[in-house]
């Protein structure tokens, strides 16, 4: 009884990007230890695939370690010379992801460790700026309500540790699976779902005195 | 951080990740309509969710190979994703169809051929009643743009009515719907950032309505009516009128 009838207007139409698509990479290997599978030989070009096909995932832990969005491209360009020099030298993981993954918290976390002894740094471990992310709001703009929470929100993210928000962020805003983020970042399911389920927890706690406006 | 949300809160927390199924999601809805502290909670987590897909979502105007990456992201368990988000389309639903008793409808998850005439009908039953007034094209255009980020200009016609702006489970849980009027006939609008449609709504069950769908610039829309033409999207431009 699918009498419905429906139009597509042409013009302005385009192919939507399909939604179910998997994450094949992340397939490979999975008996192995995350991030240690054997080691696999890789042409670059066959490495450079992978990569673009993960970045997704490599881009939001990098801003998960750094805490801000605009940092991020530079360290995935850093973690992708550093895992191109690896697969040269047969030492890409079977488990590529994970193995990825790793490598882009490494190079985060030296970032950072990098800014702290330049002094850029505040006290916090994580340097939450707003004005990093302002940098790449969307070119449609944001409202000052949304600017302004927004603010709140990255720095009630800033008392959250690394980890639960690489599993926040992977979940909220990649929509992953507890199961994918657990494998991409070598923990167990559990962990990841309970790292979800406190940090939104506590954001909601930080955010909640300050929410105004609820319908 | 590795221990879970105690057992009191660990209700809420599935429930807000989509968790839940069946009775329980049932059981859960019913839970958090009596409990004013609990739909507080979904809201906020709803808007904070929003807030951190705005500073964090991958290559959003940097690197045009992101779009690729997200497309080899696994896009998992769709449905118990949209059930967080759908909390607060649900909420927002119950409070303008207390009376009509649509609380359930819409906090069963409808599967996808159903939603645009489950939503339809909801709006036709709930009394066309807005949860924002909308009556004119300059609100209109602020509307979206404060809602979807995109300038979105709507060209008066004759015998065209705005009445207002509402949310409903179509693209997502918390889609926005134009609530309109062409010649006094209902029409419904859904309005969505198109990277949230994972695949476009399939055609509604309802023989007597008629879907127009259309992308512009970075949203997609669906009008949904009985009329036999689409009278609201052709009045629809990302460019000022002149």
């Amino acid at each position: 009884m699918f009498g419905g009838q429906r139009d597509t207007s042409e013009g302005d139409e385009t192919e939507v990007v399909g939604g179910e698509a998997s994450l094949p990479l992340l397939t490979q290997g999975q008996d192995s230890e995350p991030g240690q599978g054997v080691n696999v030989p890789m042409t670059p070009g066959e490495f450079a695939a992978r990569f673009e096909a993960s970045r997704g995932v490599l881009w939001t832990v990098a801003a998960a370690v750094l805490g801000n969005a605009s940092e991020a491209d530079d360290v995935l360009q850093d973690a992708a010379t550093i895992g191109l020099q690896k697969a040269a030298a047969g030492q890409a993981a079977s488990d590529f992801v994970p193995w990825l993954v790793g490598i882009v918290r490494n190079v985060a976390r030296n970032q950072l460790r990098q800014r702290r002894r330049r002094g850029a740094l505040s006290v916090d471990p994580v340097h939450l700026d707003a004005s990093h992310s302002d940098s790449r709001a969307p070119a449609t703009g944001r409202s000052p309500e949304e600017r302004e929470f927004d603010q709140r929100v990255l720095e009630a993210l800033a008392t959250l540790d690394a980890t639960a928000r690489e599993c926040l962020l992977l979940r909220t805003v990649l929509e992953m699976s507890y199961r994918d983020i657990a494998a991409v970042l070598g923990i167990p399911v559990g962990t990841a779902m309970s790292h979800v389920f406190r940090a939104r927890q506590r954001l909601r706690g930080l955010l909640s005195e300050e929410q105004r406006d609820v319908p | 951080m590795t221990g879970g949300p105690d057992s009191e809160t660990l209700w809420l927390e599935q429930y807000l990740d989509g968790q839940l199924e069946g009775e329980a999601a049932v059981r859960a809805a019913a839970r958090m309509r009596e409990d004013a502290y609990a739909r507080m909670q979904a809201v906020l987590q709803a808007r904070i969710d929003e807030s951190l897909r705005r500073l964090f979502e991958p290559g959003a105007g940097r690197t045009p190979s992101g779009e690729v990456a997200k497309a080899g992201v696994r896009r998992s368990a769709p449905r118990a994703l949209r059930w967080p988000l759908r909390t607060v389309g649900a909420l927002a639903a119950s409070v303008a169809l207390a009376a009509g008793g649509a609380w359930l409808a819409l906090s069963f998850r409808p599967p996808d051929a159903d939603r645009l005439t489950l939503l339809y009908q909801v709006q036709m039953r709930a009394g066309f009643v807005p949860r924002d007034a909308c009556t004119d094209a300059e609100a209109f255009t602020q509307w979206v743009r404060r809602q979807l980020g995109q300038r979105v200009y709507i060209r008066p016609a004759p015998g065209v009515e705005l009445v207002g702006w509402t949310y409903g489970h179509a693209i997502t849980p918390y889609s926005r719907v134009l609530l309109a009027r062409v010649d006094q006939t209902p029409v419904v609008v859904v309005a969505d950032l198109a990277r949230r449609e994972h695949r476009p709504l399939p055609d509604p069950q309802d023989p007597a309505l008629r879907v127009t769908r259309r992308r512009l610039g970075m949203l997609v829309l669906y009008e949904i009516s009985t009329l036999p033409q689409p009278r609201i999207l052709p009045l629809l431009s990302d460019e000022p009128p002149q």
